[in-house]
């Protein structure tokens, strides 16, 4: 998802809010938990309704609000977004104040994808290999993709280290092909 | 020049006729006279010098003329037809050489013909050779490249199929023990 400047204004604004009060962490998942709400496309197009009135807006921030149980900043920070027209910005102002932050924590976000589900040792193993490359602390999110056959994708910072049956019987394939695509 | 003459022979026609019908009147009293007639002779003789007179004056120079023309125009054609005598004497000299020559001429045309014949048939012979070896050439290429492609093409259906064959069964195939195994390649790639 590309981050506008707007985006990115607000996610300054409201680290340097919870910096000061101390609730880095339970923002930065709010904000997480909003972003997932307004990923919903219905969600969505309401907060980005230009016919929505002020009042209207305010009260659609607050029951999201009441209905997630945010904190008081996140709960100040959503309906002020509601009186600047800013809704429709929540997922992108998440998503930067996540970089943001783990930037600061010295994290880095991965998703850890597999054919079946990795047993808890070798994801262990598979975020622990990534700490070491990177240098930094890995947050991995997990999935599962049958149509990898076996073995582990891992998107990070925006690389991909596709360790994949499917990949490796491709490549090899294309290789007997002599290079000539198999499409 | 005939109307001078004739015209000149007429007057003295008409000068010498009268005295001679009046000499003839006479002629048979003559005969009853002795003697020779003096007169008669003197008279005569008178006319006939008249007529050679009036010959000579009138006759004379158109007859030298005509006759002076007629030898020069004689002289002229004669040296005419030796001039053109001379010119197909020579003529006819240089049809001759010419022909004596025809003979060695025509070899050596025929000569010059057949090598210019040889000349473009080697040319035709050597442009046909060069293009006949380029469409050999080309037809070798494009048999090679129809060749390689088919083999790359037949060598790409075999690896596709086996990749779809490979992608069916390996779920099936592979067990807990490989995927343990794939992931321990996989941290050991990230981690050289």
């Amino acid at each position: 998802m590309i981050v506008g400047s707007v985006a990115r204004r607000y996610a300054k604004a409201i680290l340097a809010v919870a910096d000061e009060q101390g609730s880095l962490e339970q923002t930065a998942n709010e904000l997480q938990l909003l972003r997932a709400v307004t990923d919903d496309a219905q969600i969505s197009a309401a907060l980005a309704n230009p016919l929505l009135s002020a009042t209207a807006r305010r009260g659609l921030a607050g029951s999201i609000a009441d209905r997630l149980a945010l904190s008081p900043t996140t709960r100040n920070f959503v309906s002020l977004l509601a009186d600047k027209r800013r809704l429709d910005q929540l997922g992108g102002i998440a998503l930067e104040f996540g970089r943001i932050l783990d930037g600061r924590m010295g994290r880095v976000r991965a998703t850890v994808t597999s054919a079946i589900a990795l047993t808890d040792a070798q994801r262990q193993a598979v975020i622990a290999a990534f700490e070491r490359k990177l240098g930094r602390t890995v947050v991995a999110d997990t999935a599962i993709d049958p149509a990898l056959l076996g073995g582990v994708v891992v998107a990070v910072e925006g690389t991909i280290y596709d360790g994949s049956v499917r990949t490796q019987l491709r490549t090899l394939a294309t290789r007997i092909a002599g290079g000539r695509s198999l499409s | 020049m005939i109307a001078r003459i004739a015209a000149v022979v007429l007057s003295a026609l008409w000068a010498v006729l009268p005295p001679l019908a009046a000499l003839a009147d006479e002629i048979p009293e003559a005969a009853h006279h002795t003697g020779i007639p003096w007169a008669k002779l003197a008279f005569s003789l008178v006319n006939v010098s008249i007529f050679f007179y009036i010959l000579r004056r009138a006759l004379w120079p158109s007859l030298r003329n005509y006759l002076a023309e007629r030898r020069d125009a004689v002289r002229v054609a004669l040296e005419k037809a030796d001039r053109v005598r001379a010119e197909a004497d020579a003529l006819r000299a240089e049809w001759q050489q010419r022909l004596d020559k025809l003979g060695a001429e025509l070899e050596d045309m025929l000569r010059l013909a057949r090598a210019d014949i040889e000349r473009e048939r080697d040319q035709i012979l050597t442009a046909a050779r060069r293009t006949a070896e380029a469409i050999q050439r080309d037809a070798e290429r494009t048999a090679e490249n129809e060749l390689r492609e088919a083999r790359e093409a037949l060598r790409a259906e075999v690896a596709k199929q086996a990749l779809a064959i490979a992608e069916r069964i390996a779920p099936d195939r592979l067990s807990g023990a490989d995927q343990s195994r794939f992931v321990d390649e996989f941290i050991g790639g990230v981690t050289r």
